[in-house]
């Protein structure tokens, strides 16, 4: 018998909580073992509760649910330890989707998703395997390109990367202007998990929305 | 010749220079006789072309500067005239045929005391001077020259006094206006700004909702396989969440349409006569006729001409006077139904506009072309074509010329087969 996942499940909305309490109670291997509905004081005890993913909804009371996760994701100490997050939302909106990939949760469910699609999210978010390909993330990022904003960080861990990792980054920066025009992949972003990991990513699309962000992959 | 002048609205002018030929040409005839009154004509002439065609005063002064030359006429008490032609030119001359006439007017003095003072009869016998001498009748003409010259610039000066403070007391009035129709409008614009803002929050609210009913219909739906009284349960949520949204909807409904009426049921044709009633009250005539054999409608089609007629009713209250008749005639044919709103607000207006005659302000064959070629369109009319089209109709609005205005619209109407 597999182990149960822990999850979080964190939303304003009592009555819709409720409901997706019990859908989750009610499916096999999963347990909810937190609920709350956003406030800060509550979600200060999450770190302890060693929880597999976090379902958060967009709208908690006092900020979004990408916000939400931001903040939680710096009260943890290891990368490693931070917990795979599902957003939840009333509407499938692409500046959405962008947004919380680039903030390093794993999918968004929208309302119409249905049971099957929630628990769907959260078995992959479990299983840390990318929801989305390169070219739908490429996709997403024609339709709503992310704001810019320039990491000296980040640029300089690119610079300090071994010469093969580097290599990765160039063959995607050379690749992206033919994804973004259509053109199939050669890459996947499977390939860059690890690269993402090492850098202080929880995912390879928050990593390739970063590399975007600053510039990496429209650099002529 | 009357038509010219009702056209053109000469009254004013005709009427002043009327009064300018009896006051000045009167004072000539009784003190420098009947030659003087006919001297005095020009000049009251040019006081009628001060506000159209006012090349023609320039004209008018010319001429009774030449006659004044002609006939070797001294200065009179008539010739005051100029100065009032100074100060009507002044007045209602636009530039640059203000300065050409206040220069003409000028010119012409000039010219009345040069002829004067070369007047070989030239004497003052109430002065005691019977005979001048050449300087006499330079400083004569000097004199005569400023003092016309101060008296024609003064009744100029005056003159654009008038129009100033006149055009000064319209601006005022129109800012104040203005500044009213600013403010209702600001105020108007902060109550939709209000409205928005709590009909997004309204909706925001209803979105939670009807999130809520779907998570707990498909709870329900995936956990009563597994336990039917957890089915039951979610049941009971989705009921309690969906009533919260439609109050919600409700209140987002009611907060929308706001300033309008909101009535619990759809208005029907029966409600037109609220319709007559409300106008009565306002001071405009209406009546309603139904003729034809009356078929059921649907719901939607009588709402949509109850909006027809209100629309037509409002621009009626909006563009005539109180006392403006409306007919609402609904006629149902065969395979159509047949709305026309009338109003005869231009025949109001017309009768209300005597003219000198008498006889209401007349109308020509011009302004039957006019209203034929003319195109009425605007958003109220847009409204009302849009409304009758997608019930498969046609929408006719037209001027009737020296009546007021019909709209008449064509719905087609289906009857029930009769076995």
């Amino acid at each position: 018998m597999s182990q149960s996942l822990r999850i979080a499940l964190i939303d304003w909305n009592t009555s819709v909580r409720s409901a997706r309490r019990a859908i989750l109670d009610a499916t096999e291997n999963i347990t909810v073992v937190f609920e709350s509905d956003g406030s800060k004081d509550q979600l200060t005890q999450l770190p302890d509760l060693l929880v597999d993913v976090i379902v958060i909804d967009q709208q908690l009371d006092s900020k979004t649910g990408v916000d939400a996760f931001l903040t939680l994701r710096q009260s943890y100490e290891e990368l490693s330890e931070i917990p795979k997050a599902v957003l939840t939302t009333v509407f499938d909106i692409t500046s959405l989707r962008v947004q919380a990939l680039g903030a390093g949760m794993h999918d968004v469910v929208s309302i119409d998703s249905g049971p099957d699609g929630l628990i769907n999210a959260i078995r992959s978010a479990a299983s840390a395997e990318p929801v989305i390909d390169l070219a739908e993330l490429a996709k997403l990022l024609t339709e709503t390109p992310p704001i810019f904003k320039s990491s000296f960080e980040l640029s300089q861990a690119v610079i300090t990367l071994p010469v093969r990792k580097k290599g990765l980054i160039e063959k995607l920066a050379e690749e992206w202007p033919k994804i973004k025009a259509g053109s199939k992949p050669k890459l996947s972003l499977e390939q860059y998990q690890p690269l993402a990991l090492s850098l202080g990513f929880l995912s390879a699309s928050e990593f390739v929305i970063k590399l975007m962000q600053n510039g990496v992959l429209d650099a002529k | 010749m009357i038509r010219w002048i009702l056209d053109t609205k000469w009254i004013p002018e005709i009427a002043l220079s009327l009064i300018l030929l009896a006051v000045f040409g009167g004072i000539n005839a009784a003190t420098s006789g009947i030659s003087y009154f006919l001297l005095s004509i020009p000049f009251a002439l040019a006081s009628l072309f001060v506000r159209k065609y006012s090349y023609l005063t320039g004209a008018m002064l010319f001429v009774g500067a030449a006659l004044h030359i002609g006939f070797s006429a001294v200065p009179s008490f008539g010739n005051l005239v100029l100065a009032v032609v100074a100060f009507v030119a002044g007045v209602f001359t636009s530039n640059p045929w203000r300065v050409i006439n206040i220069l003409a007017v000028s010119g012409t003095s000039f010219v009345i005391i040069a002829s004067a003072s070369n007047n070989p009869n030239l004497s003052l016998p109430n002065l005691g001077v019977i005979e001048f001498t050449d300087t006499g009748r330079l400083v004569f003409f000097i004199v005569g020259s400023i003092l016309a010259g101060s008296l024609i610039g003064l009744a100029a000066v005056g003159g654009r006094l008038v129009r100033e403070q006149y055009l000064q007391r319209q601006f005022q009035g129109n800012r104040k206006y203005s500044n009213s129709q600013q403010d209702e409008i600001s105020l108007e614009l902060a109550e939709q700004a209000k409205r928005f803002e709590m009909a997004g929050d309204m909706n925001e609210s209803a979105v939670q909702h009807i999130s809520s009913v779907i998570t707990n219909a498909e709870a329900g739906l995936y956990t009563a396989k597994l336990d039917p009284d957890a089915g039951l349960r979610a049941l009971d949520k989705v009921l309690l969440s969906a009533k919260a949204a439609h109050s919600e909807l409700r209140r987002l409904y009611e907060t929308i349409n706001r300033g309008t009426v909101i009535s619990t049921a759809p208005p029907t044709l029966e409600s037109l006569s609220a319709l007559e009633l409300t106008m009565r009250e306002a001071g405009y005539n209406m009546s309603i006729t139904y003729s034809g054999s009356r078929v059921e409608l649907d719901s939607s089609m009588e709402v949509a001409i109850y909006r027809i007629v209100f629309e037509a009713i409002k621009n009626v209250r909006q563009h005539n006077p109180k006392g403006t008749m409306v007919t609402v005639e609904i006629t149902w044919f065969e395979t159509s139904l047949q709305v026309i709103i009338r109003d005869n607000g231009v025949e109001v207006v017309r009768k209300s506009d005597v003219g000198i005659n008498g006889l209401p302000a007349p109308y020509d064959a011009t302004d039957d072309i006019d209203n034929l070629l003319e195109k009425v369109i605007g958003p109220g009319i847009t409204a009302m074509r849009e409304r009758v089209e997608s019930f498969g109709g046609s929408l006719e609005a037209q001027r009737v010329v020296g009546v007021g205005f019909t709209v008449s619209a064509l719905f087609p109407i289906i009857r029930p087969k009769q076995d």
